[in-house]
């Protein structure tokens, strides 16, 4: 029997690997189809049907078709409560509220100056597009105060929302395990104790070793 | 005891969280943040928002900052009073969260930098990037010629009725089309045109519009 629940794109991808560490988390089991981006695949007519942006993940469970990681993320944690890891969107309101106070700060503070760091450090060079120092620079300087006011936050509490993983720390594991990889940058985390501490942390689970498992082997 | 935004009403941020307290009928009062003197920036705020921007909320001692976050939590708050901003079945809370993020993400960053460049920038007496400006727009374009074909099939973003993904757009068109002249960005859509005069209707919506008026 087919598994209903099917994510496109492919594991490199920062917001495809986003859900593949959610749905691990939640021990939902997942079919992952390819897309190549290469060639383009993804802003072909067929795959506008499921992702009108032509932006990777799209994603399926059974007659639910949905797009944006961060909202794909929500439904398996809402659809799937009883499976998994039972805390990681919170099992009362204000629990919620923290993770989505963080949830939020990741895409809105934490997401734009990795982001591009990630495409200018990671990216750009295997698709020979020239890295611009000046944009590097900037960026880098714009994270490093979020990674200030991180510090100061992981001091007071295990992880972000409180004192267990949840969504809102699995949400930063993507553009930060890039930016750890290429030299240089990972000082950014490791030379802040706590920010250390967190990543050390977060990086290690399970769920996510696999989501580099799966990065490594489709490379 | 009402709820305090901390705030100020011209700010798209602060007004997301406005109108949805206005929908669902819960008592606010905006405590007002002087952006222009860079009040946000200083320790006594920083506590209450560490990255310095607004809004933040304070409801009985319950603090919480980040805008959509916010809204989300007071819609599922008051889920049964007013009208249900979240849609009623988990697949319809999903549409509605698809929707909440694609405005966050696909839409929010070209509108910010485009009223920046050519608003905000040139009233503090700086230039603003006229290309930079233009490519945002042209990337507007592509964005709304999406949300286009989605209106085609749907009243609103997320189904047939108004949701917090409808209601987050609110203050972003408000500026496009007013202080940043891009009516057309609007007005060329049919179907984003109707839309856009359907949900900037709302009474909610018009009392923010007054508090705001009489605020300046």
């Amino acid at each position: 029997m087919a598994t209903p629940v099917k994510v496109h794109g492919p594991p490199m991808s920062t917001a495809v690997s986003r859900v593949l560490a959610c749905l691990l988390e939640k021990n939902v089991d997942f079919q992952l189809i390819s897309v190549n981006m290469a060639k383009g695949e993804h802003k072909k007519p067929e795959f506008l049907k499921i992702q009108p942006f032509g932006q990777v993940p799209a994603f399926e469970d059974g007659g639910v078709s949905l797009f944006e990681s961060r909202a794909i993320c929500r439904y398996i944690c809402e659809k799937y409560a009883d499976k998994g890891n039972k805390g990681l969107y919170g099992t009362n309101p204000l629990a919620k509220a923290s993770i989505e106070q963080w949830l939020e700060a990741e895409g809105q503070s934490f997401s734009p100056p990795s982001s591009v760091l990630v495409f200018q450090l990671a990216f750009a060079p295997r698709m020979k597009i020239k890295q611009d120092q000046v944009v590097i620079k900037q960026n880098e300087e714009k994270l490093s105060r979020v990674l200030d006011i991180y510090d100061k936050r992981l001091g007071e509490t295990r992880f972000l929302a409180g004192d267990e993983f949840t969504l809102a720390d699995l949400s930063h594991l993507p553009n930060t395990q890039y930016l750890v990889g290429v030299s240089g940058k990972g000082e950014l985390f490791t030379s802040r104790k706590n920010v250390g501490r967190w990543w050390n942390e977060i990086s290690s689970r399970d769920s996510w070793k696999k989501v580099v498992d799966m990065q490594k082997s489709s490379a | 005891m009402a709820v305090k935004v901390y705030g100020t009403m011209r700010s798209a941020c602060t007004q997301r969280v406005m109108a949805c307290l206005l929908e669902k009928g819960v008592d606010f009062d905006v405590v007002h943040v002087d952006l222009g003197v860079g009040e946000q920036k200083r320790p006594e705020f920083l506590v209450r928002q560490p990255f310095g921007q607004v809004p933040a909320i304070e409801d009985d001692g319950f603090q919480l900052y980040e805008s959509r976050a916010i809204v989300r939590y007071y819609a599922t708050k008051y889920e049964d009073q007013g009208p249900n901003l979240l849609g009623n079945t988990l697949e319809e809370r999903a549409v509605v969260d698809q929707w909440l993020e694609v405005e966050a993400h696909n839409f929010n960053d070209l509108v910010y930098t485009l009223v920046l460049q050519l608003v905000v920038l040139p009233m503090m007496g700086k230039p603003g990037d006229l290309a930079l400006a233009h490519t945002c727009e042209q990337k507007l374009e592509k964005v709304l010629d999406v949300y286009e074909q989605r209106l085609s099939k749907s009243r609103y973003l997320a189904g047939d009725t108004y949701t917090l993904a409808d209601l987050s757009h609110l203050p972003g068109i408000r500026y496009l089309m007013n202080e940043a002249q891009m009516e057309h960005l609007v007005r060329e859509r049919n179907n984003v045109n109707s839309w856009w005069e359907d949900i900037s209707s709302r009474p909610a919506w018009k009392k923010l519009l007054t508090l705001a008026a009489a605020r300046f």
